[in-house]
């Protein structure tokens, strides 16, 4: 009942910043910029959940996003998939105790999906000058505001879940 | 003897099998839970909205009863001046009805005009997308257009129970037939990716060879009524330079659209009348 629960959280705190990152592109979209943090979606469900719930929550907020978008349905989850799968290769690597390799996590598979996802969807775009240019624009600022929110928003979601009696910091992560 | 996968391929075993069973599921399953996760989202965006909505009006209740006289009086005159405008459209069609009928011409197409309020906007470098609070049970067909009071906005791309989702004119997928002001020759527009921090932009392609442009006297791209989406004469950009192409057959061109375009609060959507859009 308990792993029950996290998952769901959780999956109300992704919809919370799917939303929340909404906003802050529409408020964004006459100056043509655009966020892309969805390493935030991941991140702590593959630091402090199973890899079943990580799946589970990478599998539904990437249907959650896909559906809005004019994107085959599902390419947000294969990227997804494909990022959990290199985040778990590096699972014993990885502390999550250590801030740095939290940031270098998040830092890595943002760059991944974004990438993935011009490749993906960006087909006739790909050889403009101009799409990589705003690519690189979108890239840098959603990066360098990730590397500041990673952290902060790892903690708060560990906050929430405290809030329903879960401590994930206390109990030994299981692979 | 079942032999153990290793800890490192672990994952990658795991990928393939989610991979292969998303690929593997039926096409109906993946239409219809689109659709549900859209419809299941719909209703936060237009809840929000709604409190954006309530937030203006609550600011504009902070003006004072002296500046609402002088919109109020601003915008009767306005009123009297489009009173007028209409009048002279309705001789006008009259005029053209009749010359119609005298040279047994078709009919042009005749739109009613339906106001939606933007409820979300999603302007990336993959794509540039509005949703707005208008869909099926407001009888929106898909592929209709929208136009705003600067001109094109864009067109329906898909139309859910009651949200519509339309592909802006600055998106790279988008294209429709265009010409130049006072030039009845068709050339093609399409949607380009928009530069951070400057003006949304376009593509202009097919030009005629003799069209002149320069930065002093740049000429504005119109919709043309080919194709049978868009009215003639709506506003899609202004032309300030064109190329020749190496072969010289024609000439291209980067039309800079309106800024507007990327803040809109409120758009019309265009549906032919005799199409579901009876009123």
């Amino acid at each position: 009942m308990n792993e029950d629960r996290r998952t769901l959280v959780i999956l109300a705190v992704n919809g919370l910043l799917y939303f929340a990152l909404n906003q802050v592109n529409a408020v964004l979209a006459p100056l043509s910029l655009h966020l892309s943090l969805d390493a935030l979606y991941l991140l702590f469900a593959f630091l402090y959940l199973k890899t079943n719930q990580g799946l589970l929550i990478g599998f539904l907020t990437a249907l959650f996003i896909d559906a809005a978008l004019p994107v085959p349905f599902g390419v947000h989850t294969i990227l997804y998939f494909c990022t959990l799968a290199a985040l778990l290769r590096m699972r014993r690597e990885l502390r999550r105790d250590n801030p740095r390799h939290i940031v270098l996590a998040a830092f890595w598979s943002n760059f991944f999906i974004m990438l993935g996802l011009s490749l993906l969807v960006g087909k006739g775009l790909l050889a403009q000058w101009d799409f990589w240019l705003r690519f690189c624009s979108d890239l840098a600022i959603s990066q360098l505001l990730l590397i500041f929110l990673v952290r902060w928003w790892v903690d708060a979601q560990r906050q929430v879940l405290l809030l329903w009696d879960i401590d994930v910091g206390s109990e030994l992560q299981q692979f | 003897m079942v032999r153990k996968i290793p800890h490192a391929t672990k994952p990658i075993v795991l990928l393939l099998g989610l991979l292969l069973t998303w690929l593997l599921l039926p096409a109906v399953f993946k239409s219809y839970s689109r659709a549900g996760f859209f419809e299941f989202q719909a209703p936060l965006w237009v809840t929000a909205a709604e409190f954006k909505n309530l937030g203006d009006s609550w600011a504009l209740r902070a003006h004072s009863k002296k500046e609402l006289y002088e919109t109020g009086r601003d915008l009767a005159r306005l009123n009297s001046a489009y009173e007028l405008k209409l009048q002279e459209i309705d001789a006008l069609r009259d005029e053209l009805s009749r010359l119609e009928r005298i040279l047994v011409l078709p009919s042009l197409p005749r739109f009613q005009y339906r106001i939606a309020r933007v409820v979300r906007r999603d302007q990336s470098s993959w794509w540039q997308q509005l949703v707005i609070q208008k869909g099926k049970l407001h009888g929106i067909p898909v592929g209709a257009a929208v136009v705003y009071s600067g001109g094109v906005v864009g067109r329906i791309r898909e139309v859910h129970a009651y949200t519509s989702v339309v592909e802006l004119a600055t998106s790279p997928g988008f294209r429709m037939a265009a010409h130049f002001d006072n030039d009845e020759r068709p050339v093609t527009y399409q949607g380009a990716v928009n530069l951070p921090f400057s003006s949304p932009r376009g593509k202009v392609m097919n030009v005629p060879p003799d069209v002149v442009v320069t930065a002093s006297v740049p000429r504005r791209l119109t919709s043309s009524r080919l194709g049978g989406v868009f009215p003639d004469g709506l506003t899609i950009g202004w032309v300030n330079r064109l190329t020749t192409s190496p072969d010289g057959l024609f000439q291209s061109g980067q039309p800079y659209l309106d800024k507007n375009l990327l803040s809109l609060k409120e758009v019309a959507v265009l549906i032919p009348l005799g199409t579901g859009g009876t009123p």
